[in-house]
């Protein structure tokens, strides 16, 4: 792993760790119109954006690097039926995005997997789609 | 890992280009971490092998969602804090205020790019 990358697993796993509380999914059903997890600055009418441009429908397997709490892999995958691996290096959050996929009823399509993006546990050609939603800046 | 034909689609912060050297070392501290790419990410996704790729600016959309978080968050200082802690809360505040400076200063971008992996 590289400094920057345990750097940003030590300050999200922080982040994540905490629990999201009432208050902030308030907040985030406000700023984003929806509580799937976001808690950066793609909104839920650019994340339809990019699912129109990933072609995404059932049948296709996406993997969301970055996905924190699972934005918006997570509502992706609700959206449109696709699989989506959900990638990250905090397992705080990731374990939250468990719990609402359970919650969802799309375990059965949502995996999760603790892993930086140049480690990926997946063989070449694995996926249909990739997105990475404020993460590569 | 992914498949040929496959796509990608990427939502991105990026320094304006075109920037003084002491300006960009200014906007680390605006700017969301690892904003640090210097190539345009156009030439970054031909050089790894995709093509049909696309581009928008969503700049304006950056500045109304981040004045949405902290327009939010600021009247619900108190029980933020309660969950996530106050200095937590704290440092969201400022650094949504440090981007919002920066957006309107033209220091910082928000683009989605689309592609298709050849």
């Amino acid at each position: 792993m590289s400094r920057d990358e345990r750097e940003a697993q030590e300050i999200f796993a922080e982040k994540y760790g905490v629990g999201r509380g009432e208050v902030n999914l308030r907040i985030e059903r406000q700023v984003m119109g929806g509580d799937w997890g976001a808690n950066g600055y793609t909104t839920m009418a650019q994340a339809d954006e990019l699912a129109a441009h990933l072609d995404l429908h059932p049948g296709v397997r996406l993997l969301d690097l970055g996905a924190g709490r699972g934005w918006p892999g997570l509502y992706f995958a609700a959206s449109s039926g696709c699989e989506a691996i959900l990638a990250d290096l905090p397992m705080e959050g990731l374990r939250l995005a468990v719990q609402r996929a359970a919650a969802e009823g799309l375990s059965d399509r949502v995996h999760v997997v603790v892993s930086s993006a140049s480690h990926l546990p997946l063989r070449a050609g694995g996926v249909d789609a990739v997105v990475a939603a404020d993460v590569l800046c | 890992m992914l498949r040929s034909g496959g796509r990608i689609a990427l939502s991105v912060i990026e320094r304006t280009p075109g920037l003084s050297r002491s300006v960009r070392r200014s906007i680390a501290e605006a700017a969301p971490r690892a904003v640090a790419s210097r190539r345009p990410y156009t030439a970054l996704l031909a050089s790894a092998g995709f093509e049909e790729i696309g581009r928008r600016d969503a700049t304006a959309e950056y500045l109304t969602t981040t004045r949405a978080w902290l327009n939010a968050t600021e009247p619900l200082v108190a029980e933020v804090a309660a969950v996530d802690g106050a200095e937590a809360v704290a440092q969201k505040l400022v650094d949504w205020r440090t981007s919002i400076t920066a957006i309107e200063a033209g220091l910082l971008v928000r683009r989605l790019y689309w592609a298709r992996r050849a």
